[in-house]
């Protein structure tokens, strides 16, 4: 009996070991993707009408950017696609992994697109990303606590308000002001940048060292110490905070906890005339280059992105969810003009910039991010702290090499 | 002759029954650490993502000659760590086991169960819930507590020595269930009679714990506290969840070596560069497990010569 079991043990084993193996299916289209369900189901919906005989497989995927890394030329583990910020793009356009997109469509059917997205979306002059959407951070109120006169239309009516309106249990204006994604946009506003184009940081330059020094006196009238997604939020939410600078990723939440929610411009700053200035964040989808490498895979997909540039596809998913279409001819939609969240999304394109999608920004979030503790939270000298973490910066991409 | 046969053939059955197992654990323990090894040879970065190539030691010599000064005071930072980390553990521990093993204690089921609490919930959860419900300077427990008594607020997580003792405490709360459930075992597995004896020499409380219980309980916890001291020294997410994420930081600046290697060497998706961090912290744990295994050796054979 002990031998029958152990040799049942032993194959079930094998059979573990081998069952790792992934099983590659030459009919399906796989795309991995970290959206939310609406999202995906709007292009499930598309390409079952479209598309009936194509069988596609969207996967949700945690880590999907680790694990593309590891596997993105594994033709029996990469998916065929994949949906993402469009952020990441240079570093897998450098690993080698990405096929340019205008290798399944004419590049004359981007021109519909919004100017940003398609900026976004080109490194070193390729476009790797048909874009669905974009999302960008925005200047939000509560308008039983803020009236319309009150909403700030430059920083400094931003400044007085907040001394006006913050005390020891409500605040004026909230923000992550330590963050490096939340605080460009007045890095932006100063002229300034975290990284060039071309890959050398910013962080010691002139306009970043005024515009980290001018914000300084809001981060006086903000919560200190943890000032993070969830610590600022949730004093929104709880109508502790009467306005904040975020994403529309909040707007649901604050509505369902009664805010009445006003979207206004960025404030313009003052000292040089220009507006806050956030990042924006491209959402589309990528085609992996091992299954550009297929002829059968190839016509499919070049199929499936040629029904995804359809501009529904970004007007669904903008009622869906509230994002902001990368179509241009979706804003012709009425059901999209008349919407409030969507339109100021639109409006707050004009002055946003994207995220870099050159590798040598990972590393830019974390020593920006870190700068930004040590002179908001700290309060370390600015000079000197600026000047380390232009050195880190540059060791680190010295050493991404 | 017969019995030689007979013997071999057992062998071999056991390795072949075996080898699934051996190989199992050779593709998931082994193979890692070798291919770690051969990666940090390479310049496998993301410009040579596929098409890298051997580089000899120049990866070591960055890590051991061109870091720095941060790293060193990471590998204190980790030290101190695992020292404060490790006594407190084992004084609370102690004190926790002994009064759950004392006689006039009642309800020790129910405490027992209490204090594993803890381990049953998943450690990333317990650090976020100590971060935000606990800790938070707007909404956490402890400032509302502040508040009430009408003191001034306080900041946790920021400055670098309360953030310490913050994050101590955390660990505390994860890692004691293990240590209190060991040290309970060893208790209950020293015979009465040595205290019986030691009652009727008149021994007070601290004498027969110094003389009876630690030298009695210290082979039996002593791999839990190999493992613990491992656990410890390479800590990350507790310190990383709480104060470090670059989202998220509080203002405090403490690295262990882990969350130092992380931000200064994984986010340059450097892989030659970062395996060779990893294999340098390894022969670190390997050669802190080489020199803990001579002293146990040593205190062992003391321990029985002195028998």
């Amino acid at each position: 009996m002990k031998r029958i079991m152990c040799t049942i043990l032993m194959f079930l084993m094998i059979f573990v070991l081998f069952g790792c193996q992934n099983q590659f299916d030459n009919d399906v289209i796989t795309v991995w993707h970290d959206k939310e369900e609406s999202v995906i189901q709007v292009l499930e919906d598309i390409l079952a009408e479209e598309l009936p005989d194509v069988k596609i497989d969207f996967i949700r995927k945690e880590s999907l950017t680790d694990t593309l890394k590891l596997v993105g030329n594994d033709a029996n583990s990469a998916p065929d696609m994949y949906i993402f910020a469009h952020d990441k793009i240079g570093l897998f356009a450098e690993i080698g992994i990405l096929s340019p997109i205008t290798e399944f469509i004419d590049v004359e059917q981007l021109e519909e697109y919004v100017d940003i997205t398609i900026e976004g979306a080109t490194y070193k002059d390729e476009i790797y990303q048909l874009p669905f959407y974009f999302e960008t951070l925005l200047f939000m109120y509560n308008k039983d606590r803020m009236s319309e006169e009150e909403v700030p239309k430059t920083s400094e009516e931003l400044y007085q308000y907040m001394v006006e309106h913050t005390d020891a249990r409500r605040y004026g204006f909230v923000e992550q002001h330590s963050n490096a994604y939340y605080s460009a946009g007045w890095i932006h506003g100063f002229g300034g940048s975290l990284l060039s184009n071309d890959g050398v940081p910013l962080l010691d330059s002139a306009e970043t060292k005024a515009a980290l020094a001018y914000h300084l006196k809001f981060i006086e009238y903000m919560p200190k110490g943890q000032a993070e997604y969830a610590t600022v939020n949730t004093l929104f939410y709880e109508k502790a905070a009467n306005s904040i600078i975020a994403g529309p990723w909040i707007v649901a939440q604050a509505r369902e906890n009664g805010i009445d929610l006003g979207f206004a411009r960025m404030p313009v700053i003052d000292e040089t005339g220009l507006p806050i200035a956030p990042y924006a964040g491209i959402q589309g989808i990528h085609v992996l280059k091992i299954a550009a490498e297929n002829d059968e895979r190839k016509a499919v997909i070049t199929d499936i992105l040629n029904v995804f540039t359809n501009p529904q596809i970004g007007i669904d998913m903008a009622l869906n969810s509230g994002v902001a279409p990368a179509h241009s001819l979706a804003y012709e939609d009425e059901m999209i003009t008349s919407n409030e969240l969507v339109m100021a999304m639109r409006d707050a394109a004009l002055d946003a910039i994207p995220m870099p999608n050159i590798p040598e920004m990972d590393i830019m979030w974390t020593t920006a991010s870190n700068m930004l503790v040590d002179i908001n939270l700290k309060g370390e000298d600015i000079e000197t702290v600026v000047a380390l973490a232009q050195k880190e910066s540059e060791d680190l991409i010295e050493l991404m090499k | 002759m017969q019995k030689t046969k007979k013997m071999n053939h057992k062998g071999f059955s056991a390795v072949l029954i075996s080898l699934p197992a051996l190989l199992l654990i050779g593709l998931i323990i082994v193979f890692p650490i070798l291919y770690t090894f051969y990666i940090s040879f390479t310049n496998m970065n993301i410009y040579h993502w596929f098409t890298f190539e051997l580089i000899g030691f120049e990866n070591y010599r960055r890590v051991l000659f061109v870091l720095d000064s941060g790293f060193l005071r990471a590998l204190w930072m980790t030290i101190l760590w695992t020292v404060v980390n490790m006594s407190l553990q084992l004084v609370v521990a102690f004190i926790i086991a002994s009064l759950l093993n004392h006689r006039h204690m009642k309800f020790n089921g129910f405490y027992k169960t209490l204090l594993m609490i803890p381990w049953a919930i998943p450690g990333y959860v317990s650090i976020l819930l100590w971060r935000t419900g606990m800790f938070n300077t707007e909404f956490g427990l402890f400032n509302q507590w502040m508040r009430s008594l009408g003191f001034e607020t306080v900041q946790w997580l920021s400055g670098d020595i309360i953030a310490f003792i913050s994050v101590t405490v955390v660990n505390l709360w994860l890692a004691l269930p293990f240590m209190i459930m060991i040290m309970d075992g060893a208790l209950q597995s020293i015979d009465q009679s040595y205290y019986e004896a030691a009652d009727l020499e008149s021994a007070n409380v601290l004498q027969k714990a110094r003389l009876i219980t630690v030298p009695l309980m210290k082979p039996v916890i002593a791999p839990a506290v190999v493992i613990t001291i491992f656990t410890t020294f390479k800590q990350f997410d507790i310190i990383y969840l709480l104060i470090m994420q670059p989202a998220a930081r509080t203002g405090a600046n403490i690295h262990t070596i882990l969350t130092y290697a992380y931000e200064n060497a994984f986010i340059t998706s450097n892989y030659g560069y970062s395996s060779a961090i990893s294999i340098v912290i390894f022969m670190m744990l390997i050669g802190f497990t080489l020199g803990f295994n001579r002293q146990m050796r040593k205190g062992g054979i003391k321990h029985v010569e002195q028998h």
